[in-house]
């Protein structure tokens, strides 16, 4: 304990920091079943990145699961055989803010994941052999999600609502930087910001504090704080000046529609209001958009999102259509939607409705320590974790008034990004 | 050798089990997650009771079961639901109706009311059926340009004949029974399948079995008996004998391609060969550092995904093998005979004893992990419970894993599956012999 600062404690979690290097560490026993999960959370995502190298942050992702200098098939000790014998779930995420890996595993192998995870912040190989063969890889897993509609309408959404910000583009990034990056610029992107400076380790479980302090620290510890500063992303987004729309016409078979809106970032007091109001449109059977669109036949699904990231976020509203349903229905009937709530408000019954859900929901992230760590992460990602913990007090403080205030500033045509997926008639030939 | 440590109570010591009324078995088992249960429950209404005229049928009397009842619409029952954060599920399978639901421990009382209100009412208003054959249309259409569910369906009919459970039928003709559905129908259905007879109910969580019990005594106990068992399948299983073919089934402006090849093994997972036809497929490709994720994705950069399994095995159904990827287009030729030179050294070799003994530990430890959560651990009881055997089989079964060796793994490759009975599916945007399309000017 001696080589730790303890920070602060909320709902059950205690920081500490590694002295030696400024490693974060948020740590919550829970003994009801001898599993645990270990995640590290590096402050890194596609918001980190530029054109020519968009999607870096992801393939670096795949690249740190093929050896470090402890853990590498060379020497039999391959990160996935090593964990895996062992009955461990593992992998990894990358996203617009921040880079994860984690292991669940029953509880007595947790030091080995601490050790591997230590190695791979700054062993890891990431050698040009291996990013040539796991290029093709990732653009297989780009190529498998250019197979849906959907992620194809919300990358253009994306990429039309930010054109300055990286928000602009999506994780997987843009296919010809898959393929074109240079090794030398990912180790470069390693070395800048896979430090323990940079870095949270969170341990949710069955595990002792002290002893698994210790193991972090022996494993954690030799690692130096990064020489430099890690970089601040400085680029804003200039005003929206005007609605912008789009049209992707591909092969297909049901329409959809996505409107999205600029919504600010995700440490800012209006998102709470904003999450009330995302409940209030598409969560559930009495939501306004499934009584309207679903229940009536026109749309498959219906659903609406406010998106909390670090710098900037987007309300999105997103509507299956079914077959017979045109597009601009769908849309005017979203648009109706916003309107009434802009000028009547909502109802006290929904918000508590959002609440009651929100409670619930914070009882279940503690069902299994899988979850905790997973919410966590996207708390970190934005800026506080604390903002997990306070998530429920802060829902509870939500009024119908804040919630038509937010409805009228943010959902504003000007602000707004729409766009169609129109499939083509003939997706499917005869076989 | 339990799955917890040696001086914790087995699970099966921890667990209740008895039945409430003649025909309704409840399993519970309290966790030490605070304030959260977690319910999963099935019995006999599944898809196979569907008549051949309609196999629709009991997909969509499920579908129907929360949209409303006899006394309370679905809005009601929503927003009864939803203020709390609570959520009643149902769906259909090929053999059983599953229910799941998950609620604060104070709501438990509510929710099993509800539930039975849903699953012994269900108020079929024609407007209702409606609307969701719109959206189940909707679904259906978008599946005609899914590569997985085309080339799983052109796999299923390769395999199997139409009146196997494990035969899914074209888009098109799903489509026509939907269609064809009356209120009627799904009524009649309900009739005749719906009742106490083989329901289990499992419950997990911070829970009082005693108040649970008498909540599901007063709600279930009217329920009438409905004795009904599943039709044999011996005139309809898998034809063994049937040389292995190709299918390419073309679709456009795709730029992932899915892979399917496997065949039909003939034996199901209560088998004594079937947890060693297992093993050996998951040293193949069941996790990241199986055979395929290490040569065909790891080593040659082919794919983002391929695996292999053993799939349609439950309810005494004659199962299959399977490996499954994807491909780009362009590399699928290239994959393909990847994958093909992996599974001839499979088949040809079999399994080392170094892999046998590091799966074996992946399996029992991944099983140990998948139990911490109330979700988890209900969906394991029922299983057990599904499959007719002693609950002590949750302690038992990684016992039963640990215990198989070299040879019985071995000999049921040969066993169970030949290479000239190999069948072939890709889906994507390739042509009838497998070349990738031109790209769409």
């Amino acid at each position: 304990m001696q080589d730790f600062e303890q920070v602060r404690s909320s709902g059950g979690i205690t920081e500490y920091t590694l002295s030696a290097n400024g490693l974060t560490v948020l740590l919550m026993e829970e003994h009801s079943a001898p599993v645990a999960t270990l995640m590290v959370t590096y402050r890194v995502g596609s918001r980190n990145e530029a054109i020519g190298h968009t999607g870096a942050t992801h393939l670096l992702e795949h690249l740190m699961f093929k050896g470090s200098a402890d853990y590498n098939r060379d020497n039999g000790r391959s990160i996935w055989t090593v964990l895996q014998d062992v009955g461990a779930q593992l992998n990894a995420t990358t996203w617009l803010d921040r880079t994860n890996y984690f292991e669940m595993l029953p509880s007595e192998h947790l030091e080995t994941a601490i050790a591997i995870e230590a190695d791979r912040m700054r062993n890891a190989f990431i050698r040009d052999e291996d990013r040539q063969s796991e290029m093709t890889v990732v653009r297989n897993e780009f190529e498998r999600g250019e197979n849906d509609p959907m992620e194809a309408l919300e990358k253009n959404l994306w990429a039309t609502a930010y054109q300055a910000h990286p928000y602009h583009h999506s994780t997987i990034g843009w296919r010809s930087d898959i393929e074109g990056v240079a090794t030398e610029r990912l180790k470069a992107f390693y070395d800048t910001y896979y430090c323990p400076n940079n870095a949270t380790v969170t341990v949710i479980g069955d595990f002792d504090t002290g002893q698994t302090l210790a193991w972090i620290s022996s494993h954690f510890g030799r690692h130096a704080a990064s020489p430099e500063p890690i970089p601040e992303v400085y680029t804003t987004e200039p005003a929206q000046e005007g609605p912008r729309r789009f049209i992707i016409k591909r092969a297909g078979e049901a329409g959809i529609v996505g409107l999205a809106h600029k919504s600010p970032p995700g440490l800012d007091t209006d998102k709470d209001a904003l999450a009330v109001l995302g409940d209030i449109l598409g969560g559930g059977k009495t939501s306004r958009f499934y009584r309207a669109l679903v229940d009536s036949g026109l749309a498959t699904s219906a659903s609406a999102w406010d998106h909390p990231f670090r710098d900037n976020g987007l309300f999105i509203a997103y509507v299956f259509l079914t077959p017979d349903t045109p597009h601009d229905k769908g849309e005017a009937i979203i648009l109706e939607i916003y309107q009434a709530i802009q000028d009547e408000g909502v109802t006290a019954q929904e918000v508590d409705r959002a609440k009651g859900q929100v409670r619930a929901q914070v009882a279940y992230s503690r069902d299994g320590s899988f979850a905790v760590a997973a919410a966590l992460n996207e708390a970190i990602a934005t800026g506080d974790w604390t903002h997990y913990t306070t998530y429920q007090d802060r829902i509870t403080a939500v009024t119908p008034e804040q919630v038509q205030s937010v409805a009228r500033k943010y959902l504003q045509e000007d602000q707004s990004t729409t766009g169609w997926f129109i499939p083509l008639s003939g997706g499917k030939a005869a076989s | 050798m339990t799955v917890l440590a040696d001086s914790s109570p087995s699970i099966e010591q921890r667990l209740s089990d008895g039945e409430v009324a003649p025909g309704f078995r409840l399993i519970t088992l309290p966790m030490g997650v605070q304030d959260v249960v977690t319910i999963a429950g099935s019995f006999y209404g599944g898809d196979i009771f569907s008549p051949t005229e309609n196999q629709a049928i009991a997909d969509i009397t499920a579908a129907m079961l929360d949209k409303g009842t006899r006394s309370r619409d679905k809005f009601e029952i929503g927003a009864l639901l939803e203020d709390v954060g609570a959520a009643i599920r149902f769906n259909s399978d090929d053999y059983r109706v599953n229910f799941s639901a998950r609620c604060l421990k104070s709501n438990l009382p509510m929710v099993i009311e509800l539930l039975a209100e849903q699953l012994m009412e269900p108020a079929f208003h024609k407007a209702d059926l409606a609307s969701l054959k719109k959206r189940v249309l909707g679904n259906l259409k978008r599946q005609l340009e899914s590569t997985d569910e085309q080339a799983r369906i052109a796999f299923s009919q390769l395999l199997y004949g139409p009146r196997h459970p494990n035969y899914i039928p074209g888009i098109e003709s799903q489509m026509a029974e939907v269609e064809a559905l009356t209120c009627e129908d799904l009524a009649a259905f309900h009739r005749q399948h719906y009742g106490r007879g083989s329901i289990a109910l499992v419950a997990t969580g911070d829970l009082d079995r005693a108040e649970l019990e008498q909540n599901l005594a007063a709600q279930w106990g009217r329920w009438p008996q409905v004795d009904i068992t599943p039709p044999s399948l011996d005139d309809h299983r898998a034809d063994l004998t049937t040389p292995g073919r190709e299918k390419f089934v073309t679709l456009q402006e795709k730029t992932s391609v899915n892979l399917l090849m496997g065949m039909a093994v003939g034996i199901d997972r209560e088998h004594p060969d079937y947890m060693a036809l297992v093993v050996a497929t998951f040293i193949l490709g069941g996790n990241f550092s199986a055979r395929l994720m290490t040569t065909v994705r790891d080593e040659a950069g082919l794919t983002y995904g391929i695996g292999s399994s053993i799939g349609g095995a439950g309810e005494g159904k004659d199962g299959f093998w399977a490996i499954h990827g994807t491909f780009a287009p362009p590399l699928l030729a290239t994959g393909q005979a990847a994958t093909l030179e992996q599974l001839d050294r499979w088949l040809g070799d079999g399994v080392t004893a170094e892999e046998l003994a590091a799966k074996k530990t992946t399996i029992t430890g991944s099983y140990q992990v998948g139990l911490a959560s109330t979700k988890g651990m209900a969906g394991a009881i029922l299983n057990v419970v599904e499959r007719g055997r002693e609950l002590s089989y949750l302690d038992t079964y990684p016992d039963d894993v640990r215990a198989l060796d070299l040879e019985q793994v071995n000999g049921v490759i040969g066993r169970y599956l030949d290479r000239d009975r190999l069948v072939l599916v890709a889906a994507g945007s390739i042509d009838e012999q497998g070349e990738p399309l031109a790209p769409a000017s």
